[in-house]
Formats: structure tokens, C-alpha cells, sequence
């Protein structure tokens, strides 16, 4: 179920370097919020504190909040790994575990929190990948590696395994940056279709990808949450003068 | 450009280049022609006395002739399996905590005594072992023999374990993690199995470096001339074997000594090349072919 998710006063630094300098943002549920930025301002950054990702990382250092729905995600108690089952992430470079078939990257994780069994998990695995716009391409290989794919095929095949575990938010750091026209494309169709049931943050660095699937806009500069609004807005009558800078390539 | 300095100097230059690939040949040359005149004199002499009777009977004694080493094979399997049963579980979970939990005080140490155990002289294991073990039962005992072995084991399996879990890019971990899967399950299943091929040479090579091992053994398994009976007992093996039956006087042992080698070499090669095709299986399906 898509949930909606807040930042407030966020910052995240790696020993005295503040990466994220306190962003107040909000995240609407079934919509797309894109992330935009020159490179090195903290895009990915800020995404992976969404889903306490810098937990396995010693030098960072988070604080402020993040809710998901009413929860604060920082808060005693909270369990980062369940979090993660409610806040899924693809990644820039493909990642699919070599070691298994296309099946069994899908159905590693849902077996493991016991979500399916027997023939569940196969109705699972069609239902991602279908979501994933990749079912027609594999459904006659489920038990080749998930290596033999091409780039963009393990790229949708990390998103349908990112939705195999059902998350209200899916995100997104740069998931077609390796990626050819084609398979960019494709990628971006499929993040229209899923966020009439999902959540989505999207890291981009390619303004029209922005312009295109996402419904809300945020420039991040040097840290700073400088601009965040619906996209339309900011791309075409954005409030500051760093955001039209960015955008019209003035800098970047 | 003076049109003759260009061309000598060219000339010296591939007279230096020749000369070194011909210093690398004669360096190869020495180091591959030993090698391949043991393994022949091995195979050789070896095979020449290879017998179903050498393969399937207890020793005979010298004055008769004939006889096998059918107790010495068996115990070899014996005291190197259970090398490789206390060594494999040992030195992997030793490795997975160095690679995975070790950047600590306890990790370092661990990784220090890995290596340090790695270049122990054999025959140290071997008194340990004597006076851990066999002290301590009143006996030789094969039990004694395959920890002793094991102590050769555990760290190159543990050093090798914890480099290849530290070749495996991080982004594998992340991808688990970001699924809701936690630690464990994540090194066990992601991470262990992306490493396995490096693994498991690790695992050969422990295997090939204890499988001919001999002066650990005296002191711990010792010797004896019957089936083994229990691995609380003296038990025959390959390596005590052919050493004794080297340094006989009888020409007849001396033959069955080769032909012991022989069986040793090709149990460790049959044992890499079955590892290897069943890896190259995996290999092939992990890089998408
Ligand atoms: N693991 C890390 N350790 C130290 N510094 C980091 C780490 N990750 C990111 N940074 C620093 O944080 C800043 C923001 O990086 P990042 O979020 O990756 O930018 P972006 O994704 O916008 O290109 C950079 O200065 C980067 O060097
Ligand atoms: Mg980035």
C-alpha cells in the first residue's frame, strides 16, 4: 500500500563533510517525486536515509527526522531491515545476484519474510515481473542466471524484485543512468504505470527524464533542499534563480 | 635525427629485450623440468607396480612380497577428511567473521594468527597435536592426526575465504539489504555463494598441501598393519607409508613406495579436476551462459 513519507530538518554528514544539510520535504503517496541536482549535491544521499541505508555505513551520521506515514524511521524501536520491506530501493548500477536465476532473485527475499510458498511464489514472480514490463521477455527462461539479461532486463528485473516484497515506496537512485535509449525508455514507462500503486523517488541527473515521469520536482545544491514543487512549476516558472539556472544548463 | 644512432640504439634495446625472455625461459626451464621428471619417474615406476592387489589388500610382510596399501588409502581418505571436516567449517567461519565482522581488535588478531599458522612448519603442528592429544588419550589415534592436519588447514582456507567474501562488490550486499534481509541470510546466501569458486580453490589447496603431509602424522597417527579400527587408533596413511617403506632395505618396498606416490598424485588430481567440473558448471551459469 502506498504510504506518503516527510523529512524534517534532515541532515546527514560522512565525518565533516555535511552531505544533506537539513531538508524539510514531503512525499506524496501514488505520485512520483523526482530528485534533481548537479552531481555531488547530496541526491543520493538524501535517498538512502529514506530507507536507513547509512546504518551500514560507519562514518555517516543521520539525524532529524524521517516519517513514513506517522512513524518516525529514526526512531527506538524501529527495525531498519523491516523498514525496508515498507521502503524498497533500485539502484543506479544493476545489481541482480548472479549466484541465482531469474526466479530466484524474485523469490529470494519473499521466501525468507515467509510473504509465499508453493505456488503462491509462482504467481508472485509472474505478477512482478509483468509489473515490470519484462514477464513476456523471460517467462520461457525463469531458471536461466539473471545474468544471461541485457542491462536494461536486469535493471526491470531488480525493480520486480524490489516489488516482490511488496514496499509502499519504491526508490529510485539514477535506475537508467547505465542504461541504452531504449531501455531508459522502457524504464520510464514502467515508473508511470507504477505509481498509480506505489510511492516513488526518483534520483535523476537528466532534466527532461524529471520533466517527463515526475509529478513533484526537488533541487537539491550543495546539500540544500533549494526548490521543491510541482514539476510543471519548476520547470517552467521556478521561484529560484539556482533552479532555472540548473535547468536551462547554465550550470551542472 | 643522425639516421645510424636511432636503429643501434633499437638494436640494443631488442638485444636487451631477447636476452631477458631468454633468462625467463632457462628460470621456467629449471623450475618445470624437476617437476616433470618426478612426475614421470612417479607415474612411471608408479604405475608399473599398480595392482588391484596394491589397491585392495593389507601389507605383506617383506620377505613374502606382494601385499597393498589398501589400509594406508583408507586412512589417508580417513585423517584428510576429517582434516577437511573440522578445517572447511573452522577456517570458512573464520574467514566469513574476519571479512564480514573483523574490523576490530579480535578480527585483526584473527587475520595476524591466519597467516602466521599458515607458514607454521608442519612438523609444529604435529607435536601439538602429540602433546594436546595424544598425550592426553595415552595413544596414536587418527582422530590426533586429522586435527593436527587440520591446524595446517584452517588458516588457508580462512585467508582465502576472507578474500574472496572481500572481492564481492558491495553493491550485492546493498541489493540485500534493501529487500528487508538482514546480515546473516545476506552473507550465507548472497554473499558466500558469489564467492564459492575462490572458496573452494582455498579448500584445494589445503587439501593438496595436508593430503601428503608426513611428519605430522608420525607423531600422531603413527603406523599400523591392519584395517583401521577406529579413529581412536593408530591408523595407516599413505605419507608414513611410503616414507617407511622408503628407507627400507627391501627393493619390493621401495617399488611399493613409487607406486604409493603415484595413488597419492592422482587422488589429489582426481579430486581438483572433479571440484573444477563441477564449478565450471556454476561458473557458466553465473556469468549468463
Ligand atoms: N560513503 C560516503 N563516505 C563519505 N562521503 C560520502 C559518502 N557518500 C557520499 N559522500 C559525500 O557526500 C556528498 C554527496 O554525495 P552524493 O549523495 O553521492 O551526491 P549525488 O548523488 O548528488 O551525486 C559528496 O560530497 C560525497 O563525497
Ligand atoms: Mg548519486
Amino acid at each position: 500500500m502506498a504510504e506518503s513519507m516527510r523529512t524534517r530538518a534532515l541532515k546527514v554528514s560522512f565525518g565533516k563533510n555535511e552531505a544533506v544539510r537539513g531538508v524539510d520535504m514531503d512525499i506524496e503517496p501514488r505520485s512520483v517525486t523526482a530528485i534533481i541536482g548537479p552531481s555531488g549535491c547530496g541526491k543520493t544521499t538524501f535517498l538512502r536515509a529514506l530507507n536507513r541505508m547509512h546504518d551500514h555505513t560507519p562514518a555517516a551520521r543521520v539525524s532529524g527526522s524521517v516519517f513514513l506515514g506517522e512513524e518516525d524511521i529514526y526512531a527506538n524501536g524501529i527495525n531498519p531491515v523491516e523498514l525496508r520491506t515498507r521502503v524498497g530501493m533500485v539502484f543506479q548500477r544493476p545489481n541482480p545476484f548472479p549466484t541465482m536465476s531469474i526466479r530466484g532473485n524474485i523469490t529470494f527475499a519473499p521466501k525468507r519474510h515467509g510473504l509465499a510458498r508453493g505456488r503462491e511464489l509462482d504467481e508472485l514472480v509472474e505478477r512482478v515481473l509483468r509489473q515490470a514490463a519484462l514477464w513476456d521477455e523471460v517467462k520461457d527462461r525463469l531458471d536461466h542466471s539473471a545474468t544471461s539479461l541485457s542491462g536494461g532486463q536486469q535493471q526491470r528485473l531488480c525493480i520486480a524484485r524490489a516489488l516482490a516484497v511488496r514496499p509502499g515506496v519504491l526508490l529510485m537512485d539514477e535506475p537508467a543512468s547505465a542504461l541504452d535509449p531504449t531501455a531508459t525508455q522502457k524504464i520510464e514507462e514502467l515508473i508511470y504505470e507504477l505509481k498509480k500503486e506505489y510511492t516513488i523517488v526518483i534520483v535523476t541527473h537528466n532534466m527532461q527524464q524529471a520533466a517527463r515521469v515526475s509529478d513533484y520536482t526537488a533541487f537539491f545544491y550543495i546539500g540544500d533542499l533549494v526548490e521543491f514543487g510541482e514539476t510543471d512549476a519548476v520547470f517552467t516558472n521556478p521561484r529560484e534563480e539556482q533552479t532555472e539556472a540548473y535547468i536551462t544548463g547554465r550550470f551542472g | 635525427m643522425t639516421g645510424v644512432g636511432m636503429p643501434l640504439r633499437l638494436r640494443a634495446r631488442l638485444f636487451r629485450d631477447a636476452v631477458l625472455v631468454a633468462l625467463c625461459v632457462v628460470a621456467l626451464a629449471c623450475a618445470v623440468v624437476p617437476l616433470v621428471w618426478v612426475l614421470w619417474d612417479v607415474v612411471a615406476v608408479g604405475v608399473a607396480n599398480l595392482s588391484l592387489e596394491f589397491l585392495t589388500s593389507l601389507p605383506a610382510p617383506p620377505t613374502i612380497g606382494g601385499g597393498g596399501w589398501a589400509n594406508a588409502i583408507v586412512g589417508s581418505v580417513v585423517v584428510v577428511g576429517l582434516a577437511a571436516a573440522i578445517g572447511i567449517p573452522v577456517g570458512v567461519g573464520t574467514g566469513i567473521y574476519m571479512s564480514e565482522y573483523g574490523a576490530n581488535p579480535l578480527g585483526r588478531s584473527a587475520r595476524f594468527l591466519s597467516e602466521v599458522m599458515a607458514g607454521l612448519p608442519s612438523i609444529v603442528a604435529g607435536v601439538v597435536a602429540y602433546g594436546v592429544i595424544v598425550v592426553t588419550m595415552g595413544q596414536f589415534s587418527a582422530l590426533s592426526g586429522g586435527i593436527a592436519l587440520s591446524l595446517l588447514f584452517i588458516p588457508i582456507v580462512a585467508i582465502t575465504t576472507q578474500e574472496a567474501l572481500q572481492m564481492i562488490p558491495k553493491d550485492q550486499r546493498e541489493a540485500s539489504f534493501a529487500l528487508g534481509v538482514s546480515e546473516a541470510p545476506t552473507t550465507l546466501r548472497v554473499i558466500l555463494p558469489a564467492a564459492m569458486g575462490n572458496v573452494l580453490t582455498g579448500v584445494m589447496i589445503a587439501t593438496a598441501r595436508v593430503v601428503g603431509e608426513t611428519a605430522p602424522l608420525l607423531f600422531t597417527v603413527f603406523n599400523s598393519r591392519y584395517w583401521m579400527e577406529g579413529l581412536d587408533r593408530p591408523t595407516a596413511t599413505i605419507p608414513v607409508n611410503i616414507y617407511s617403506y622408503a628407507i627400507s632395505p627391501f627393493e619390493h618396498w621401495h617399488e611399493q613406495a613409487w607406486t604409493g606416490a603415484f595413488v597419492l598424485v592422482t587422488m589429489v588430481l582426481t579430486l581438483n579436476v572433479a571440484a573444477r567440473t563441477l564449478w565450471a558448471r556454476r561458473a557458466r551459469f553465473m556469468a549468463g551462459r
